[in-house]
């Protein structure tokens, strides 16, 4: 490299009438930038404004059963066919987002909340608090999730709240772990114990200096969390614990699908064909909120 | 003819931000028995030019654009892989710097020693048993029969370091290729291998490329010098030449950067005796835990890592602070600075007990006494901008509205000579001297009183470490700041320090001027460790007359 007298020469050239300063305009900056990560962010707000209006724009009612008219494969009338009761595909894929969509943002912003805190404290204060934090989750780890849903329910009978409590209640187990190693690994970073020398309060640290440098495996995991919420609701939903027929869920069409799967293909298609669509504009979506919040990895 | 002749040589990395040329038409002869050292600084080519004759480099980004390598009638920069396969290790062995990334640690010393001699030379494995124990024997680790069986790391840096020569040449090259083989090394340590490697490469004529950014110790070793500066060679001849007569600017420059010579006395602070004891430490002790070896050792083990040091500092003084790795110099900074706890002893500085503080009173202590670290790489913050990162700094000391934080903000850049542009940009768009003026800077934004420096420029270049230390130097004379300064390289030590002390094994062997140390050292560690740097490199050069 030119290492020059006054040492002024920069290693890369970016570009130098950049107006903001702040971490998060930077971000946004460089997302708006990666066209991939627009179009996931693009085809996720479709789909929340699709499940926000469903009552006005879906096609028909979502108890409209027409048991006469059976499973047919897509038409005019039925875009996406129509289910073994008659009912139309593209109404219960709509009315399932809502309940899909819900129970993935708000069951995963549930663990993320708990996981990411637990685990930050857990790593970054250490020692008997450590122990303390980490064994609350190995407990927690080691109760069987049928047994622990059954009781939940036994106590407070079918509730959509208890849903989100369930699940959120075993996914931030692993955020809170994943979280901690990490943060052991940046306590120990030489740029950590410069703050700590600067005498910056703990909670400072941890959430200025220590946090945003976990960003990026929290976004990932965050986003393999989402579908994997989103098809945990319809096994919470075959126990009894989630939504019932006529009302429907993505992972209900699913696994419904599954099981007519041979002589109705279309019924398991559309619904997995949305999930995956999802899941792949959140892994877009994800990749490249990661990327833009990392200012080394600056694709100027 | 020529054992190996490299005409032309180029390397060019594509990336996506354009073309980098490495090395940009380099050309040398090697001879049987003949040493060429290549110096230069980070980035300079001098590690591109040695892999491209292995074909050890990336390819893309690299891409060789011209030039001949012959060796033995082959072009080693055409030659199919196959062939380089055969040669790398055989006939052309080479030596990494770090010898604890170089072996595998999952293997036994023998099996890595005895695997290329079974590949190459067809050895048996009764006979390449024999010739590596030999092998090991030559580069001076004693037992080698019994240390065939032991894993790396069960070995010292240095130990480890002769298993790579032993490796190196058992298969008898023609080339040995050293990059750096000693910069990881404490000194006499150094001192050590470089007399080993000069001593086999004498008694078996092989021809050696030793690579390093140390002037001194190439000066010391090679027949001819090459001095390369962004891939391009600017200076070639014989090493006395290069050294005490060089005709290039640059290779003046790089001479110029090394440390040299003694720190002018400062009269003013002569004639204040009184306060000397601006910092004191009494019997500092400070041990880290040991795992226990077995499950139902239930005793607490313990290391000391720091056994028993006192020390004063005068206010505006800077002490030297001198020792190989595991000396205890970076634990008695990090107990200094509270980032670990003492076993027993008293800091004080002025009439604060450092030692006794904890919790919310230490917090708000902890402006008065600041850190710069060795590796600017990983002292910054990522993800803050210049900007943020002095901003939290000025705020510690106290809410400044906006006009007065940038004032203050701009004062500090001019303090470590940055620009206002430079202050929206992140710490990675940075070379490694800006990012140890930034580190700088964030440390002098809380006003300390006292400043420890833990080997600030032994990361950075020679030229960029000579312009750190005049910024310190600066510093210190500006804020009247006292500064302890720790380094494993004695040149810079007596460059900076007023005074000295060195550190063996977590206890303080001798503690005095500077210049009384380096021309009177009492101890005799002091003395081997003064006298294996004068060994193993030239240190007066053309500089300093």
């Amino acid at each position: 490299m030119n290492k020059e007298p006054a040492d002024s020469t920069l290693s890369t050239g970016p570009d130098p009438a950049r107006s903001s300063a702040s971490l998060w305009k930077d971000a946004w900056r460089r997302l708006s930038r990666n066209r991939l990560g627009m179009l996931g962010l693009c085809v996720i707000s479709v789909m929340v404004l699709l499940s926000l209006f469903t009552p006005w724009i879906a096609p028909y009612s979502y108890s409209a059963q027409d048991l006469d008219l059976g499973a047919t494969a897509p038409s005019a009338a039925h875009w996406l066919g129509t289910d073994t009761f008659g009912r139309d595909l593209l109404t219960l894929i709509l009315y399932g987002s809502r309940v899909s969509l819900a129970v993935g943002f708000l069951a995963t912003a549930v663990a993320l909340t708990i996981g990411v805190i637990w685990g930050t404290v857990s790593g970054y204060v250490g020692g008997r608090t450590d122990a303390v934090l980490m064994r609350t989750v190995d407990i927690l780890y080691a109760l069987p999730f049928t047994i622990f849903i059954i009781l939940l329910m036994v106590m407070f009978g079918r509730n959509m709240l208890l849903l989100f409590m369930a699940i959120g209640a075993v996914e931030w187990l692993t955020m809170a772990r994943i979280v901690r190693g990490q943060v052991l690994g940046i306590r120990r970073q030489e740029y950590i114990e410069a703050v700590i020398i600067m005498g910056l309060p703990r909670w400072l640290i941890m959430f200025r200096h220590v946090l945003p440098n976990v960003l990026g495996v929290i976004i990932i995991y965050t986003t393999l969390t989402i579908p994997n919420v989103i098809l945990l609701e319809s096994f919470l939903s075959f126990l009894g614990l989630g939504i019932q027929p006529p009302q429907s869920s993505w992972g209900l069409l699913i696994s419904y699908g599954v099981e007519t799967m041979e002589e109705y293909p279309w019924l398991l298609f559309f619904p997995a064909a949305t999930l995956s669509l999802t899941l792949f504009s959140l892994n877009f979506l994800g990749d490249g909120l990661r990327d833009a919040l990392d200012p080394r990895a600056a694709t100027d | 003819m020529s054992l190996l002749s490299v005409e032309d040589l180029r390397v060019y990395f594509h990336t996506r931000n354009g073309i980098i040329r490495a090395v940009d038409g380099v050309s040398f002869e090697l001879d049987k028995g003949q040493t060429l050292g290549i110096v230069g600084e980070s980035g300079s080519g001098k590690s591109v030019t040695a892999y491209s004759l292995l074909g050890l480099l990336p390819m893309p980004p690299a891409r060789i654009e011209s030039g001949r390598a012959l060796f033995d009638g082959i072009d080693l920069l055409h030659a199919p892989e196959t062939t380089l396969r055969t040669l790398r290790g055989n006939r052309i062995a080479i030596i990494f710097q770090d010898p604890m990334t170089s072996l595998n640690p999952y293997m036994t010393i023998g099996a890595q020693l005895i695997e290329p001699l079974r590949i190459h030379m067809g050895m048996s494995r009764g006979a390449a048993m024999k010739r590596a124990i030999e092998a090991l024997r030559e580069v001076g680790i004693t037992e080698p029969q019994r240390r065939m069986g032991c894993y790396p790391h069960e070995f010292s840096g240095g130990m480890r370091q002769r298993v790579m020569i032993a490796m190196g040449l058992a298969t008898e090259p023609d080339i040995l290729i050293a990059d750096e083989p000693t910069t990881a090394l404490d000194v006499t340590i150094e001192a050590q291998i470089l007399e080993l490697i000069r001593k086999l490469q004498e008694s078996h004529g092989i021809a050696m490329i030793y690579i390093s950014h140390d002037l001194g110790i190439v000066a010391g070793i090679a027949d001819e010098v090459l001095v390369m500066q962004n891939g391009v060679v600017v200076e070639r001849g014989s090493k006395t030449a290069v050294f005490h007569r060089p005709q290039h600017p640059y290779t003046r420059k790089l001479i110029d950067s090394i440390p040299h010579g003694a720190k002018p006395v400062d009269p003013a602070r002569d004639a204040m005796p009184g306060q000397s004891d601006f910092l004191r430490m009494d019997d500092v002790h400070i041990t880290y835990p040991v795992p226990s070896q077995s499950l139902f050792d239930l005793r607490r083990h313990e290391f000391s890592a720091v056994d028993g040091v006192s020390l004063q500092l005068a206010k505006g003084e800077i002490l030297g602070l001198v020792g190989e790795s595991g000396s205890g110099k970076s634990t008695l900074a990090r107990g200094i600075v509270r980032l670990v706890d003492l076993k027993a002893g008293r800091i004080r500085m002025e009439e604060i007990l450092l030692s006794e503080l904890s919790g919310r009173q230490l917090n708000a202590t902890r402006p008065e006494f600041q850190m710069i670290f060795q590796d600017p790489y990983a002292s910054l913050n990522p993800r803050l901008t210049v900007q943020d990162c002095l901003a939290e700094a000025l705020q510690r000391r106290g809410e400044l509205d906006r006009k007065e934080l940038q004032a203050e903000i701009l004062a500090l850049l001019g303090d470590v000579e940055l620009l206002p542009e430079h202050l929206r940009k992140y710490p990675h768009e940075f070379s490694g001297g800006q990012r140890q003026r930034i580190a700088i800077a964030r440390a002098l934004a809380l006003k300390p009183k006292l400043m420890i420096a833990d080997e600030p420029v032994s990361a950075l270049d020679v030229t960029v470490q000579a312009q750190i230390l005049e910024l310190l130097l600066e510093l210190n004379r500006k804020y009247r700041m006292s500064m302890i300064f720790i380094s494993h390289d004695l040149g810079v030590i007596r460059y900076i320090a007023d005074r000295t002390a060195v550190l063996y094994q977590g206890r303080l062997v001798e503690c005095g001027p500077t210049e009384q140390i380096f021309n009177h050292p009492e101890h005799p560690y002091t003395q081997k460790l003064l006298s294996a740097v004068r060994a193993s490199r030239l240190l007066e050069g053309a500089g300093t007359d």
